[in-house]
């Protein structure tokens, strides 16, 4: 998305400071004003590069949950993006349960929407601080209390097809929107499994605490109800004004005119929290579909007018680093990677996210539904470290950064069982780059790495196909070829020197946060985290072992050691060892 | 000749305290059955001293009745009630020769496939009542059989348009040698050459239940024009539904009185309690069927929208499975529509049809139904369908000549539907995406009407240049 060319429909205002004592409020809400700090700082980290911005209002909007009073996001914006279009993508984009629920003002100055019961009332030097108590004392009806993440995720996909008459797509987008939206009553929500149905009811018909059983304890990025979403062709005629319906009626229209048949397919998702009625989870579900055709269309809308013609969109749902509820977007399919990066810069802004690191490519999206778009192979394991229990830390613990995958001898029907170690970890470490939005890119087989190393002509051509093992540095030669990658590396001469280097390894985890390869007496491993006591030099290392031959049981690799905390013991004095530390690039988005 | 007995794939379960005969001790439990209504048995003796009547007075030699019922779930074949096919009115004049009284198959078929149109869901012609002596029946038994299988393929037509194969296969035949009232049955299979076997006829109390709801959509398709295929109105209509059909029957939800049930499961589940008289139904589409993401140019050449919203009021037998009964309300709404459009194609040889020139826009409105109950099953509901000159009294009279329903005017129901207004059929002529919605941008007004100018301009220039090259091409 391209800076919106639309005009605030309020321009900016000046609120004198208040003079008087604020009015007692009737009651109280709660927000986290720690994640309000961090979005401002997000959001200010973008102006460096732009001038234009540094002194430009920042002003903002307010979504939470009314019936529970809780702000979960406040998302500051420019004034120039402070626009009712804006405002609605972002509620398109959230949640099914939250909506806009206040404004703010920083330093006096507010933009004003509508839609907000209250204002929240900033000041520059609290944000830049992050203080807390100054917070607290300007708005008296919060309390500072972190949300807790809860509810299960319900999740369908729903095909819908729109016809655009050329000349006339925008035009043809909103109405067809329009109308989706008015037909969202006829989409029903089914499970056979447990015989669920969720569907267009009276309120007296209502099912009190329908998804009890799921929703209890459930968090909504992992805890996943499928439903199969069905188009009703039954409606509710008992509201009809008249008696009488109108004959069938068929339309022939011959006029040789263009159009573009444009075949969306959205994924819907919406929360259950424990204690809801199936009335709750229909009106939510109607909401959750109308937000994701709204959000098509503003996509849509948007490509078009950028000259990018008929866009196509995929779903995909995001919980970004620091939020408590899910982030829902229509992706588009077909934009070049810089007009994708610059939409993703877009969206960084809008959802105040990082600057520096991604959060919204695809393949950070969850794969909430079976049919979700995967980019790595869904039957390996991730992050089996997660898995392991009864660990006693011997001093402070600095791990991995996000999630990866255990790749290992005999996977993808490859028996490289004696030289595919160093391969395997290379391919675990790749996985890593995808899975934190780095790379779409699929992991590289053997054959692959092996020919991208004679593509550098670090290798003969008889390489490719060749059972040959690899090192530290064929790893980096690739990881650079394919992937634009730097690499530290970290040289020793003996596994006791590897000890000593531990604070380099801490420091990496805490910056970088890659997984890390280490070669040396003739094997290849993945270190995936440290546990070093500074006072008494005890060290232990977080071990991922590619040579298991396996089948993918999470309870063999972690019970046997292919996945482990590993002694000081476990790299030989008699040879030495080479580290790679990939490096992530520091502006990706 | 040997009667060749034939065992059916089903089991009989039927209720023995609901029998009226004693079983035949011969029957296996494999068998299937012909089940009549037992109030058909007055029917039998009025109908065979008829014939005998007709054959003495005007030597028509044969008399016969489609049997209407359904196809129950565990293989018996049910009727409910059976419905004179007419003579041709040259059969009664005096001097009328012996083959204008015999019933050719395509003047049966002809009058069938009117029935089905009448027929709700669950309701089929399941066969053919022929009453005459031994040699006439044997005479004609062959033709009879290739009229079941003109209306079993009618039916299939008109039913499922040919997506579904769920239209039973085998049909009947009710033998009655008169003056006998003994019936002899059989079962012929339609798509193995007519092959028959024998089948017992019983008469027993049978009941049906009726499955309501209702369906609305819009249908929007470009059918292809192609010059291999014959380009008319039905044709057309039948190529712009298909993808519609063929969701609806292959979609696997469907609610019965808002509950996911099993196809397996009996519909009523104790039949000796059950105090229902109708089942609330929901039908769905599955929206994801067929669609691919994609973005893909078109031209709207022979675009069809199709929009409806229909009362759907099936019947099945009570002791049917949930499988069968979701059939049959799909099969009432597609019988439905594809019977009106049937209707409207006929009624289109005769009058000609306005077009409006300047959008290559036609309009057409189908005709609304007109509804009555069959006294003896008030779960089936006969439809009949009128055009916008027709009245009650046509229905009426419909009923009557089709059906031998002596039903009076109040007991015909036709405010099902209306006509459109003028107003209502300017509006659908009307493309729908100009009709005014909330605008979300306020600024795209602006853009769209720039844009809008900017292509008339390119036009008018367009337009200039030709004619500029027109000239001096032809100085």
């Amino acid at each position: 998305m391209t800076n919106s060319q639309t005009v605030s429909l309020i321009g900016p205002t000046q609120m004198a400071p208040q003079s008087t004592p604020p009015p007692p409020v009737n009651e109280l809400w709660f927000i986290d004003a720690q994640a309000m700090f961090q979005n401002y700082a997000n959001l200010r980290s973008f102006s460096k590069s732009n001038a234009n911005e540094i002194n430009t209002t920042i002003g903002g909007f307010v979504f939470g949950r009314k019936a529970r009073k809780q702000v979960i996001h406040v998302l500051f914006a420019y004034a120039e993006d402070l626009t009712e279009s804006n405002r609605q993508f972002l509620e398109s984009s959230l949640s099914a349960d939250i909506e806009l629920v206040g404004n703010l003002n920083i330093d006096g100055q507010s933009q004003i929407l509508p839609g907000g019961q209250f204002t929240l009332q900033l000041t520059s030097r609290m944000l830049e601080n992050r203080s807390i108590s100054e917070f607290l004392d300007m708005n008296v009806m919060f309390n500072n209390e972190h949300v807790l993440m809860e509810g299960a995720s319900c999740v369908s996909r729903v095909g819908y097809e729109w016809s655009l008459r050329a000349g006339r797509e925008q035009e043809d987008v909103k109405s067809a929107a329009e109308r989706l939206s008015m037909a969202s009553f006829r989409f029903t929500y089914l499970n056979a499994e447990h015989g669920l149905v969720i569907r267009e009811q009276k309120p007296e018909a209502a099912q009190q605490k329908y998804l009890d059983k799921f929703s209890k304890g459930a968090v909504p990025y992992k805890d996943v109800i499928e439903f199969t979403a069905m188009q009703s062709l039954t409606r509710d005629t008992s509201n009809d004004t008249e008696d009488q319906k109108l004959v069938p009626t068929v339309k022939v229209t011959k006029d040789n005119k263009h159009f573009t048949r444009l075949v969306t397919i959205g994924e819907v998702v919406f929360p259950a929290f424990f204690g809801d009625s199936s009335l709750d989870l229909y009106k939510r579900s109607r909401e959750a579909f109308n937000r994701r055709a709204n959000n098509t269309m503003m996509v849509t809308v948007n490509g078009i007018r950028a000259g990018r013609g008929v866009t196509t969109t995929t779903s995909a749902t995001y919980l970004p680093p620091g939020w408590v509820s899910l982030l829902h977007l229509q992706l588009p399919t077909k934009w070049t990677d810089n007009e994708q990066r610059n939409y993703r810069i877009r969206l960084h802004k809008l959802f105040n996210l990082p600057s520096s690191k991604p959060v919204l490519r695809l393949s950070q999206a969850l794969a909430l539904h079976s049919e979700s778009a995967r980019l790595t192979n869904k039957k390996l394991i991730r992050e089996p470290h997660l898995s392991i229990t009864n660990y006693q830390p011997v001093g402070e613990i600095t791990t991995v950064n996000g999630p990866y995958n255990y790749h290992h001898y005999m996977q993808d029907g490859i028996d490289d069982s004696g030289w595919g170690c160093a391969y395997r970890s290379f391919q675990t470490i790749w996985s890593w780059f995808i899975l934190n939005g780095y790379t779409d890119k699929p992991v590289p087989s053997h054959r692959e790495i092996q020919q991208a190393l004679v593509d550098i002509q670090d290798k003969q051509a008889k390489f490719v196909g060749s059972r040959q093992w690899i090192g530290s540095t064929e790893i980096s030669f690739v990881l650079n070829e394919l992937l634009k990658l730097e690499c530290r590396f970290i040289a020793t001469n003996s596994g006791a020197e590897v000890v000593e280097r531990v604070r380099e390894l801490a420091r990496h985890f805490e910056t970088s946060g890659t997984p890390v390869m280490i070669g040396g007496n003739m094997l290849a491993h993945t270190i995936l985290g440290v546990d070093f006591n500074d006072t008494t030099g005890e060290t232990k290392f977080l071990v991922l072992d590619p040579h298991y031959t396996g089948s993918e049981d999470i309870k063999t690799i972690t019970s046997k050691g292919w996945c482990a905390w590993k002694p000081a013991s476990f790299w030989s004095k008699d040879h030495f060892y080479n580290m790679v530390l990939p490096q992530p690039p520091s502006d990706a988005i | 000749m040997t009667r060749n007995r034939r065992k059916s794939k089903t089991t009989a379960t039927s209720h023995p305290e609901l029998h009226l005969e004693k079983v035949d001790p011969m029957k296996t439990v494999t068998e299937s059955m012909i089940l009549f209504d037992v109030q058909l048995q007055e029917w039998v003796t009025k109908s065979a001293k008829n014939h005998e009547f007709v054959l003495s007075d005007k030597g028509i030699p044969a008399s016969a009745y489609f049997l209407l019922g359904s196809f129950c779930s565990d293989g018996d074949i049910h009727v409910a009630y059976a419905s004179k096919c007419p003579v041709h009115s040259s059969a009664l004049e005096e001097n009328a020769t012996e083959s204008s009284k015999m019933l050719e198959d395509e003047w049966m078929s002809d009058h069938a496939e009117r029935l089905l149109r009448m027929l709700p869901g669950g309701i089929h012609v399941v066969g053919i009542a022929w009453f005459s002596d031994k040699k006439t029946f044997s005479d004609r038994k062959s033709h009879i059989h290739k009229t079941l299988g003109r209306i079993q393929k009618m039916n299939n037509q008109i039913t499922t348009a040919n997506v579904d194969d769920s239209i039973s296969d085998n049909m009947i035949t009710v033998f009655f040698e008169t003056p006998s009232t003994t019936p002899i049955g059989a079962i012929i299979d339609v798509t193995n050459r007519g092959n028959d076997s024998a089948q017992k006829v019983q008469f027993q109390k049978l009941e049906w239940i009726s499955l309501v709801t209702n369906a609305s959509a819009r249908i929007v398709h470009n059918v292809p024009v192609d010059t291999g295929r014959p380009t008319d109105f039905y044709s057309d209509l039948v190529v712009a539904t298909k993808n519609f059909v063929n969701n609806l029957f292959q979609c696997e939800f469907t609610l019965l009185d808002g509950e996911i049930r099993d196809d397996k499961e009996p519909l009523i589940k104790d039949i000796k309690k059950n105090k229902k008289t109708t089942i609330e139904a929901q039908l769905f589409l599955n929206p994801l069927y067929n669609r691919e993401l994609g973005a893909i140019d078109d031209i709207a050449s022979n675009m069809h929208e199709v929009l409806f919203d229909i009362e759907v009021r099936a019947a099945v037998p009570i002791r049917s499975t949930v499988k069968d009964a979701i059939r049959a309300i799909k099969h009432h709404l597609v019988r439905n529509l594809f019977a009106r459009v049937e209707l409207h194609y006929e009624s289109m040889e005769v009058v000609e049809e306005e077009r409006s020139p300047k959008t290559g826009i036609t309009v057409h409105q189908l005709p609304r139904p007109a509804t009555t109950v069959l006294y003896t099953h008030p779960a089936i509901l006969i439809n009949d369908f009128l055009f916008e000159a027709d009245n009650v009294e046509d229905a009426q009279k419909n009923f009557d000549d089709m059906m031998d329903l002596q039903t009076s005017i109040e007991h015909v129901d036709e405010g099902w539907e209306r006509a459109l207004t003028p107003e209502e059929m300017e509006a659908v002529r009307t493309p729908i995406e100009d009709l005014h919605f909330v605008d979300f941008d306020g600024s795209s007004d602006s853009w769209c009407t720039t844009k809008t100018i900017l292509i008339t301009i390119a036009l008018i220039i367009g337009l200039l240049a030709s004619i500029i090259y027109f000239t001096v091409a032809h100085s």
